[in-house]
């Protein structure tokens, strides 16, 4: 009955406006269920701060237990909704229970709030933070607003950190032996992956030689762990077949993939990897290959 | 597979079309990044393996075109503000490699240009890129590209991209490093299979290879001094190195058509070496030799050698080069190193036109060389080579080679046909440079080469006749350069050639003696009128010379009579002129009659006779060398000789051309010379009756009374009579009107205004003469 009486009088709608959204950075990210989104940045010390508006929408008056707005950070297995949780959650107390009969405004604040873990936007887990705010009725459902906003955290500390290059000796052997490098370890999200490979015996016919970027989700832990792959880019290296002796050039620019910095075991539910894989394919389409973890930072 | 491959291009063309079509349409609304898509996937089209490489090429130089649309517009996007750093990075996210370098190198070529960073770092980058093409032939191909694009963009000396970008040992640097590597991709092309196949397809690319060199020798900044410290030495190691045949020729090849002579001149010592000691076996190094003496040679006959010589000896290189290709090398066929061998005799020719020593020592060589082989290794290629040996010195050297002692020993591997066109040259080298021939020793040496002209000997081959006719006329011209200031010595030499010919035949002593016949009396001619003190000599008399010539004369008679007729007259002449003493009445006698005799009995047709002895009676009338009594025989037999012939008309005038044997500068008988009037005019009356063309004849008599009418009393009335016998059969002989009638018509109209003329000066006989 109430319900209904609500359909006829209109429901009490809650908007939020953040505060200097106008000059804040956005960023952009590709949400699996509802494409592209583009969020606003906070990052550091930022505080986030606004103003929450309750309009009437024609009903006379709102017979309420609370106004509040939360500050949530949530890790969301795309999936399975069940396995999801908060890694935080701050609340303020906007208006305590009461009535309103006209549109109030309510200025909010969390200032410096932590900002633990980067936004990640992937294919199984997605790490997202919003304000939520809601009011609570005792007749009547409860009106609620979300909106989400990004947390970037650049890595300093591994930009300025020692970089040790990636060096392995592979091949089969009277078959194929080559080394490769790659002159870093670590890259930022746009960085160039530079190196070279090195053939000492080519005994195959090699078609093409190319470099893939995988990103690699982890979710779970244990048993249930599981993973997803993705390539990302594939790109040519080598057109034809080296004789021994020869060295070939690696450069691929990664502004040009969909990168993000990866992520180890946050708050023990998900990782993201990005992995190198080198693949030399021979003339019988067979493939040959070698996967090197790299990671991916957030330059400041 | 033809059919298969005229396919495979034609959709590859096909694509390209389209795709460029869209590019352009693109780059028309200014949408580089489509454009940049639409180029990628023309682009992409290089990237087939099913095209031989000239139909890759083709495809190529179609997206070639194409391509230089999108530097065009990279060019403007520049100028619009584009920041050319970016666009060089974001071509680079293509994900094939094929697009992906012809897009940056064409991005970088225009980067360069823009000055915003140095040219060899741009060109450094390009080129370490471009290494991750290994496929042979698109590699081959990309690199092509590459030099095609920085052809102007390299910090050449002087070029507007030195300092900042470098200089010009980074520009050398960039196209070793291409050369090197387009190298290796060649050579890796030849693969094990099917051989002669991909060695023809590396052949078909071998331009691109060879554009390295040409970008090389463009470059300002490749002095002398740089190309011998740092460009050669490089080419050199990347030669050495690859061990590969065609490589190595090529490249060895295109270096020396592509720099200057000059340039060869100051490094040929390391050259050579690299040549003979450094290179693969089987590299056609006679080639290289070959290609490098004809550039120095060429070089030489246009620049002064005698700057360069005495800092470089390059006869003295290439002749230990060789000798020691020569000598120690069995793998190179017989033939190859004797075309070497010519090549080196040209040269050597060339640049040291004096230097006999230098050729003998070449023909050492070459006889060495003849000595190792077997006698079937020298075919009809070989010959040739052998034939040019002995031939080439006798433009510059001419005779003096004759003397060279290795010159017959090479000889002797000559089949006949050879040796006789080997003799053949080297008459025509003498006749041709006018070449005097007054040295007896190198007369003896000339006979013994151009024996096979001589003498038929047991290896002879016949050969046309029109061809016997050309080179024995040549042997002929031989005998008339022989001259010498010692008259005596002249006669040796002379006598020398006459004892060879007469060991040949008759065939052709019928051109050999003839000739010689005429030096002799050239020779008489000289001791006569230059050195009379000779005659104190007993060998060279004129009796000695008078009787050698005419048992020559003798010798051609019994097969060609009237050539020793002719000989006789020309003989009567010749003793004429030497002899007005007439101490060789009698012998001069004895020819005349032989003459006559020879008319008489051997010459049948009557025309032949009918000129001849018009000849016979001129040259008896100039005779001043024999006694009156004598003349007057041979006049007179003349005369009836002339009086006997075929034909009336021939009969009178021939008889009436004998009157100047009776009636001139040495004779002056005006009574034979009546008699013979008389006589031509009894035959022309007998036969005027059935012949009214004889009139002819009368008008020629007129003609001649008028002539000896100014010297001899001629009487008036012989002439009216002869005026009036043409007026009458005049019309008669006129109806003719066939090509005789007409003479005659002109004939007689000339002689009425003749006549016309003479009576208006009043002249004796003309006055009565009515016409």
């Amino acid at each position: 009955m109430s319900a209904l009486l609500n359909i006829v009088q209109g429901t009490p709608i809650l908007d939020l406006q953040l505060d200097g959204i106008e000059t804040r950075k956005n960023t952009r990210f590709q949400d699996k269920q509802n494409g592209l989104i583009k969020l606003p940045v906070y990052q550091g010390e930022d505080d986030i701060s606004g103003v929450v508006e309750v309009k009437m929408n024609k009903t006379k008056k709102v017979e309420h237990t609370g106004i509040r707005i939360e500050l949530i950070g949530r890790i969301e297995i795309i999936n399975d909704q069940k396995q999801s949780s908060d890694f935080m959650s701050m609340a303020r107390e906007l208006e305590p229970q009461g009535i309103l009969t006209e549109d109030k405004t309510f200025k909010f604040a969390f200032t410096k709030f932590e900002k633990q873990y980067e936004s990640y936007y992937g294919n199984t887990v997605r790490l997202r933070y919003f304000l939520r705010v809601s009011m609570n009725r005792n007749y009547g459902s409860k009106v609620q607003k979300e909106v989400d906003f990004a947390v970037l955290i650049p890595q300093p500390e591994i930009e300025e950190g020692p970089q040790a290059p990636l060096k392995l000796e592979v091949g089969i052997e009277e078959c194929l032996h080559i080394d490769f490098e790659y002159f870093k370890s670590k890259y930022h999200m746009r960085d160039v992956v530079t190196g070279k490979v090195n053939f000492y015996l080519v005994k195959i016919k090699i078609k093409y030689m190319e470099l893939a970027v995988i990103r690699k989700e982890v979710i779970g832990q244990g048993q249930n762990q599981q993973t997803d792959n993705e390539t990302l880019v594939k790109y040519e290296l080598m057109d034809g077949c080296p004789t021994k002796g020869e060295v070939i050039p690696i450069r691929l620019y990664l502004a040009g993939v969909d990168m993000t910095p990866s992520q180890k075991n946050i708050s023990g539910k998900f990782s993201v990897k990005y992995i190198l894989n080198l693949i030399l394919v021979d003339e019988d389409d067979r493939r040959y290959f070698k996967q090197q973890e790299i990671s991916v930072y957030r330059k400041k | 597979m033809d059919d298969d491959q005229e396919k495979y291009l034609e959709d590859a063309r096909k694509v390209v079309k389209e795709q460029a079509y869209f590019m352009r349409a693109s780059l028309d609304k200014a949408q580089l990044k489509d454009a940049l898509r639409y180029s990628s996937a023309m682009l992409s089209e290089l990237r087939t393996s099913l095209l031989t490489p000239r139909n890759y090429y083709m495809l190529f130089m179609q997206v070639f075109d194409e391509m230089r649309i999108l530097e065009g517009y990279f060019k403007e996007e520049y100028r619009r503000g584009r920041k050319m750093q970016d666009l060089y990075e974001s071509v680079q996210h293509a994900t094939y490699v094929i697009p992906r370098l012809y897009l940056l190198i064409t991005v970088g070529s225009v980067f360069i240009q823009t000055h915003e960073i140095g040219a060899k770092v741009i060109l450094a980058d390009l080129i370490e890129t471009i290494k991750s093409v290994q496929h042979p032939l698109r590699g081959l191909f990309i690199r092509y590209y590459f030099l095609k694009m920085c052809k102007d963009r390299l910090p050449d000396t002087g070029s507007e991209y030195e300092g900042e970008g470098g200089n010009i040992d980074d520009a050398i640097e960039v196209i070793i490093r291409n050369l090197t590597e387009m190298n290796k991709l060649w050579i890796r092309m030849q693969g094990s299979k099917e051989k002669s196949r991909r060695e023809r397809e590396r052949l078909d690319l071998k331009v691109t290879i060879g554009e390295n060199i040409t970008r090389l020798s463009n470059l300002e900044g490749v002095s002398l001094e740089t190309y011998k410290s740092k460009v050669l030495p490089k080419i050199q190691e990347i030669v050495v190195s690859s061990k590969d045949v065609i490589s190595q020729g090529y490249i060895i090849d295109c270096t020396i058509q592509a720099f200057p002579d000059e340039y060869h001149l100051n490094t040929l010592e390391e050259l050579l070496r690299m040549c003979t000691t450094q290179l693969e076996p089987n590299v056609d190094i006679k080639n290289i030799f070959i290609l490098l003496m004809n550039r120095l040679a060429a070089f030489a006959l246009n620049n002064d050698m005698n700057n360069y010589n005495q800092e470089i000896d390059i006869y003295t290189m290439f002749k230990a080069n060789i000798d020691k290709m020569l000598d120690s090398n069995n793998q190179i066929e017989f033939k190859n190193l004797l075309d070497l061998q010519v090549s080196f005799l040209d040269f050597t020719l060339k640049c040291y036109p004096n230097k006999s020593e230098y050729i003998n020592s070449i023909l050492k060589s070459c006889c060495r060389l003849c000595q190792k082989q077997n006698e079937n290794d020298f075919t009809e290629e070989c010959q040739k080579n052998i034939v040019k040996f002995l031939t080439l010195p006798l433009d510059t050297m001419s005779l003096s080679i004759l003397t060279m002692d290795e010159y017959p020993n090479l000889m002797k591997y000559l089949p006949f046909q050879k040796k006789r066109q080997v003799a053949i040259k080297i008459c025509q080298a003498v006749v041709n440079l006018h070449q005097v021939i007054h040295d007896y020793q190198i007369t003896q040496e000339l006979l013994r080469f151009i024996q096979p002209l001589l003498i038929t000997e047991a290896d002879y081959v016949d050969i046309p006749e029109q061809e016997f006719e050309e080179e024995q006329q040549l042997v002929a011209r031989l005998v008339h350069l022989v001259s010498h200031q010692d008259l005596e010595q002249q006669n040796r030499i002379l006598q020398s050639f006459i004892a060879r010919f007469l060991k040949g035949d008759i065939q052709r002593q019928r051109y050999t003696l003839p000739a010689s016949i005429f030096a002799l009396f050239k020779l008489i001619h000289e001791i006569h009128f230059n050195n009379q003190e000779l005659f104190s000599n007993q060998q060279l008399t004129k009796v000695t010379l008078f009787n050698q010539i005419k048992s020559l004369i003798e010798l051609i008679q019994p097969n060609h009579p009237e050539l020793a007729l002719r000989l006789y007259l020309n003989f009567l002449l010749a003793i004429n002129e030497v002899d007005q003493a007439q101490e060789f009445n009698e012998f001069t006698y004895d020819i005349g009659s032989g003459i006559i005799s020879i008319f008489q009995d051997e010459i049948g047709d009557s025309n032949v006779k009918f000129t001849t002895i018009h000849t016979i009676m001129a040259t008896f009338s100039k005779l001043t060398c024999i006694e009156a009594e004598n003349y007057d025989t041979l006049a007179s037999n003349a005369t009836s000789q002339a009086a006997k012939l075929l034909k009336k008309h021939e009969q009178a005038t021939g008889v009436l051309n004998a009157t100047h044997m009776f009636y001139n500068e040495h004779q002056k008988i005006p009574q034979r010379v009546l008699e013979c009037f008389k006589k031509a005019l009894k035959i022309a009356s007998s036969s005027i009756g059935q012949n009214p063309k004889l009139v002819y004849v009368y008008i020629c008599i007129l003609n001649k009374y008028f002539y000896f009418a100014q010297h001899i009393e001629v009487k008036e009335q012989d002439i009216l009579e002869v005026v009036k016998t043409i007026q009458e059969k005049l019309p008669l002989a006129l109806k003719d009107n066939d090509d005789q009638s007409k003479r005659i018509k002109i004939y007689w109209n000339n002689t009425v205004e003749y006549i016309r003329i003479k009576k208006k000066g009043g002249l004796f006989g003309f006055a009565n003469i009515n016409v």
